[in-house]
């Protein structure tokens, strides 16, 4: 699906993206969550503290969504995020509070110019993205719309979930 | 002519002597032309050559712009001092890039050229120059990515022009061309976002996607501390459900699960759901039809002994899957789950939900 072009910056580019996997994504996702929920629940004694539970059930959604819908940059680049933040045993919320902290930062940038506002909030827009500052850009477009499904049909997915066990 | 070119550089305040000479050379050809019709072409050619050559340009391209120039009523009245700065002047010339152009400009004809310009207020040729005016450059920006764009129809070489006060070098010019292309792949992102359909600008749809996206980022992440929550409570339910570890195994695209009385199936059959009502959504893409059709064959056979199961299972008794997720696609999707439900039954077209949900998305 996606044109392999010269270029001379080293890009990341989505390796043909299965558009199928989209469509089972959330089959896919389910599963995946569903049953590395088991695990945690397994896994997770009383003693066990909130935040841990909250870690593992952040990185296992995380995962499930990198495991669902796999081709695609964004999610090689969340996988990679996942496995940093797994070995350092850093909460995800840090990295969200960066993302957000580096997007006001960019706001605070914008020049008067109208094409490095683009700029930036193109930048912006990447690095809301997993992996995306390093996606190339003439993929942006795709990864952003593929991001933004798969990240809506997770929010469906997990409220349906959260519905089904409440 | 000479004299011509005297007065015209007298005009021009500013700038350094490249600027100065190719305003001069524009002027030149206009006052020519409007005094002497007949100099059209040739005798331009000649007198310009000697300014192209300093500034290493082909005079062919003289002569395109002395065509060009000629239909455009602008330019007559923009002679004033005020309007100079208006006009795009022509400087720094990287000469590969602007040889290459050149090239392209003699072969495509000059009519092309022309009607080009006449659409386009300011004629505005070669590179930028890189002193920083800011007069009109939104306007001009946009007619000169116009410009661009058309001529960048041209097969072999990619024709760029580079606008005011941006850098030359190739390099940026295949960026801009890049970057033009992304704006207007971005319109593809506005029957995404919800709410984007009435922003016009590029920096506003920006904004709403990044708005948007972080706004699903959140929701996944309040959903995941949510579910961390409920976690012990999966005890009794999901226990059972995945004894049998069907979920892995399930969904075959071609077999169907033998285990229809399975609790699991209850939930596979809300994914099977999600996955129809995603398939709707994904259709705007154009995703293989064959994989969503299999899912609703799927789907079809198990229909029957849905309500059997909800009511045998004790597990579900407190939640009719259907209303909630009704109301969560209703709400989520906007996507009528009354129609996505109906692809369960065999004699519903499949073109009909995907249309159905198509339509809904759109609203």
């Amino acid at each position: 699906m996606e044109a392999q072009q010269q270029n001379k910056r080293r890009r990341v580019y989505s390796m043909e993206p299965n558009k199928i996997v989209q469509s089972i994504f959330a089959r896919n996702y389910l599963s995946y969550l569903v049953s590395a929920l088991m695990k945690i629940k397994e896994n997770t004694s009383s003693s066990k503290d909130h935040n841990d539970i909250c870690k593992n059930v952040k990185y296992e959604v995380e995962m499930a969504m990198v495991l669902s819908a796999q081709g695609f940059a964004w999610s090689n680049g969340l996988k990679v995020k996942l496995q940093r933040e797994h070995i350092n045993n850093v909460a995800t919320t840090e990295g969200d509070n960066n993302k957000f902290e580096s997007y006001n930062l960019g706001m605070e940038k914008d020049l008067v110019r109208e094409d490095k506002e683009d700029e930036e909030k193109m930048k912006n827009l990447m690095s809301l993205i997993p992996g995306g500052e390093e996606i190339c850009d003439e993929q942006v477009v795709n990864e952003l719309e593929s991001y933004i499904k798969c990240l809506h049909m997770q929010v469906n997915v997990l409220q349906c979930l959260i519905a089904e066990t409440c | 002519m000479l004299h011509c070119l005297n007065t015209s550089s007298n005009l021009v305040g500013g700038g350094n002597i490249s600027d100065m000479t190719v305003l001069e050379r524009q002027r030149a050809r206009i006052k020519f032309q409007n005094e002497h019709q007949q100099f059209s072409g040739n005798g331009f050619s000649s007198s310009h050559q000697q300014q192209f050559m300093m500034l290493g340009c082909d005079s062919a391209l003289g002569e395109i712009v002395t065509n060009s120039m000629k239909p455009d009523p602008d330019y007559e009245n923009g002679f004033d001092e005020e309007t100079v700065k208006k006009r795009k002047t022509d400087n720094k010339v990287d000469l590969n890039s602007k040889d290459k152009r050149i090239k392209v400009c003699v072969e495509e004809g000059e009519s092309k050229i022309v009607e080009q310009r006449k659409g386009q207020k300011n004629t505005k040729f070669n590179n930028g120059n890189k002193n920083k005016r800011e007069n009109c450059e939104d306007s001009n920006s946009k007619e000169n990515s116009k410009g661009s764009e058309i001529q960048n129809q041209k097969p072999d070489y990619i024709h760029v022009r580079a606008r005011r006060g941006q850098a030359t070098d190739s390099h940026s010019l295949a960026e801009r061309v890049r970057r033009e292309k992304i704006s207007e792949r971005m319109k593809y992102l506005q029957d995404l976002v919800p709410g984007c359909n009435k922003i016009a600008g590029k920096a506003g749809m920006l904004d709403e996607i990044i708005n948007y996206v972080q706004s699903l980022q959140r929701q996944v992440e309040f959903l995941s501390m949510k579910l961390a929550a409920v976690n012990p409570r999966l005890d009794f339910n999901i226990d059972e459900l995945f004894a049998k570890e069907v979920f892995t195994q399930n969904f075959p695209t071609t077999g169907i699960p033998s285990e229809m009385t399975n609790p699991a199936y209850l939930q596979f059959n809300s994914a099977q759901q999600l996955v129809s009502c995603c398939g709707g959504l994904i259709n705007n893409m154009g995703i293989i039809p064959p994989e969503i059709g299999l899912c609703r064959n799927i789907n079809a056979p198990t229909s029957a002994s849905l309500p059997e199961i909800f009511l045998d299972s004790s597990i579900f008794t407190h939640i009719l899957p259907s209303s909630t997720w009704e109301g969560n696609f209703q709400n989520l999707h906007n996507v009528d789950f009354d129609q996505a439900r109906s692809i369960s039954f065999p004699s519903q077209p499949f073109t009909g939900m995907v249309e159905a949900s198509n339509m809904k998305m759109e609203m």
